[in-house]
């Protein structure tokens, strides 16, 4: 009896504990939806509200929807501690990291930039977005032999790319790599015929 | 160009394409609008946007940068500063913010804080706004000035019923000349020193009374050579300190009591005597506003003078379109155990009249004696106590090089009879005008 009475007790926690996870589960999954309803209805406040209620500092999810929300809400110090804790959370996730160019790339904290597409870059070397910026962000420091290996990567995986073929034939025009350039701004022109870009470097390599 | 125009485009676009349009409130469209009238250079409805976007709390480089942009677009170079000190502060020494600053900072007078911003430049960016050497001969001025009074029938009807048998001098201005030649130089961006040689003529009809004996002289002459020295020297962020000196050697005659067979005569004699004020202040800029505050202690006329000065400057369109200055002085003049407090009051307008052209009106009020004014630069150390003044200066720029001067000004003076140690009582008041007309050339080199 003794027995039967102590697997009852067992029973009957495992039932509340089940329920009252499933309360919470169910408790986060409306507090998503409704952020997505304020959200669309451009309540930013109240998106970021209804997270708030139910966040947990080790939820990657919250920390890295917090991260957008207070992003587009213009908090951009909020956005960066959101998304540096959701990479803390999930240090080889490449999302919040994108997440966290946002703000940054606001700021234009430049170097900060690099240092986190390079982190990109070590877990998915062939991470598009990630060498496109970097070649770009090489581009405007006027380092023009950095930027062509992140944006031949690029034109290696998208050949007919129209920003990448664009960028990569004036960095070439920079290196004084003529043929190569002339080459590139054809391929614009042959993807928007009168591309006024490559029109004009074509005139600057003609002249 | 090119450069510029991805710098522009900046990363901050490329994420908000990427990122959901929600609302016009959102970051990622007022990032997207914002560079849409940047590109567009639709600078009023940018300001508008801008401005908007920043009340409810969105705050990010990009939009400074167009912010700041737009208002030195449309000529505002004191909200433009603004918006291009905080993109400077958070940005990465972006060469176009850079530049677009030091320029701002040009085109709103603040000289100096450029030259600071420039210490930053890369040696391109040096060459390109010529920062590259500090230009030891700055600025060079040449001036010439005639001043006439209009006391012919003042000097003709003098009358000494009013004056009292006690030993005293009156004098009537009847006017001067003066040459000006001044330089400048930048030793460092944070100090820059400005001195000034002046030759000075002036002619006045002069009353004596010394042991009994009365003369008058109407001829008097006397020469003086100034020298002005005032150094700048930039302590924090729009903020300078000032100090200087301005000497002055008299040459004049002076009556003096001799024996010529038996009897007491006045005879007049030459003369030297010299005089100084020494001063310091502080200045500070502020958008919209600049203040300037001034203490002087000077000996002129054998009488001490302490002059504090408070002046503000107001740049309603944030730049030289138009502009106001407006002066309040104290001064205390001492003489043995007497003591006098007089306070001045001057308002001056600027506008720009045309690209080329810029005109000055000014009037001031108060008692003018032993005065000093214009930093130090100016003194009215005559006897004749300015009561009043006024006067219209016109500046024409032929070119970035030069400035040419030209200022026509009016004074109403009053002459008395002051007995010898007296500072408070004085007699017979005369009141009469004088003319000035000035020119002059101002070179940058």
């Amino acid at each position: 009896m003794v027995f039967l009475k102590k697997y009852i007790f067992i029973w009957i926690g495992l039932l509340g504990l089940t329920m009252f996870t499933a309360s919470a589960q169910d408790a986060l999954v409306q507090a998503f939806a409704n952020s997505y309803t304020a959200e669309k209805s451009k309540d930013y406040k109240k998106a970021i509200a209804e997270l708030t209620k139910v966040y947990a500092s080790d939820a990657y999810e919250i920390n890295l929807r917090l991260g957008w929300l207070t992003y587009i809400s213009g908090q951009l110090a909020e956005s960066v501690k959101y998304y540096k804790n959701a990479i803390a959370l999930k240090p080889y996730a490449i999302e919040p990291k994108l997440g966290l160019t946002y703000p940054l790339g606001m700021q234009n904290k430049v170097d900060d930039l690099m240092a986190l597409y390079n982190r990109i870059l070590e877990t998915d070397p062939q991470h598009t977005i990630a060498n496109y910026r970097l070649g770009y962000i090489y581009y405007n420091k006027g380092q023009y032999e950095k930027a062509e290996i992140y944006l031949g990567k690029v034109i290696n995986l998208y050949p007919f790319d129209y920003d990448s073929l664009l960028l990569l034939a004036w960095n070439n025009l920079r290196l004084q790599k003529v043929k190569e350039a002339r080459v590139l701004f054809q391929k614009v022109l042959m993807f928007n015929p009168g591309d006024a870009s490559a029109t004009e470097g074509l005139r600057l390599l003609n002249g | 160009m090119c450069k510029r125009y991805y710098l522009l485009t900046g990363i901050g676009l490329f994420l908000a394409m990427m990122g959901i349009g929600q609302t016009n409130l959102s970051m990622p469209d007022v990032d997207a609008e914002t560079y849409r009238l940047y590109q567009q250079a639709n600078w009023k409805v940018l300001i508008e946007a801008g401005n908007k976007a920043l009340d409810n709390g969105m705050d990010f480089y990009y939009l400074r940068v167009r912010l700041g942009i737009a208002y030195y677009e449309t000529g505002n170079y004191h909200r433009a500063i603004t918006h291009l000190e905080k993109a400077n502060a958070a940005g990465n020494g972006d060469a176009f913010v850079q530049e677009s600053l030091f320029y701002a900072y040009l085109l709103a007078g603040r000289r100096m804080e450029a030259l600071v911003l420039s210490k930053s430049f890369t040696p391109e960016q040096k060459i390109r706004t010529g920062t590259n050497k500090m230009k030891i001969f700055r600025q060079a001025d040449v001036y010439y000035n005639i001043n006439r009074a209009d006391n012919s029938e003042v000097i003709k009807t003098f009358s000494t019923e009013d004056i009292p048998e006690e030993d005293g001098r009156q004098y009537i201005s009847d006017g001067h000349r003066y040459f000006f030649a001044g330089l400048s130089h930048e030793f460092s961006p944070s100090f820059s020193l400005y001195h000034a040689y002046t030759g000075l003529q002036k002619d006045h009809f002069v009353y004596a009374r010394e042991e009994d004996i009365a003369t008058t002289n109407e001829q008097a002459h006397s020469s003086l050579n100034q020298y002005y020295a005032t150094a700048q020297l930039r302590v924090a962020r729009n903020v300078q300190l000032l100090g200087g000196m301005h000497i002055v050697g008299l040459k004049f005659v002076a009556p003096v009591v001799t024996q010529r067979q038996g009897r007491d005569v006045l005879s007049w004699e030459n003369g030297t005597a010299s005089e100084s004020v020494f001063f310091g202040g502080i200045s500070a800029q502020a958008p919209f506003v600049s203040c300037l505050a001034m203490v002087y202690s000077g000996n002129f006329n054998q009488r001490k003078q302490f002059q504090t000065d408070l002046l503000f400057t107001f740049y309603p369109s944030g730049n030289y379109s138009w502009y106001l200055v407006s002066q309040l002085s104290h001064q205390t003049e001492k003489l043995d155990a007497e003591k006098v407090n007089r306070l001045v009051f001057e308002q001056q307008a600027g506008v720009k009249l045309a690209p080329k052209w810029l005109a000055e009106a000014y009037v001031g009020f108060g008692d003018m004696q032993n005065f000093v004014a214009n930093q130090g630069a100016v003194l009215y150390n005559t006897m004749d106590m300015v009561k009043s003044r006024g006067g219209l200066r016109l500046y024409f720029f032929p070119s970035l090089r030069a400035r040419l001067h030209l200022e026509g000004s009016w004074l109403r003076n009053e002459s008395a009879y002051y007995p010898k140690g007296s500072l408070q009582q004085s007699y017979n008041s005369i009141m009469f005008n004088s003319y000035s007309v000035t020119g002059g050339l101002s070179w940058y080199f």
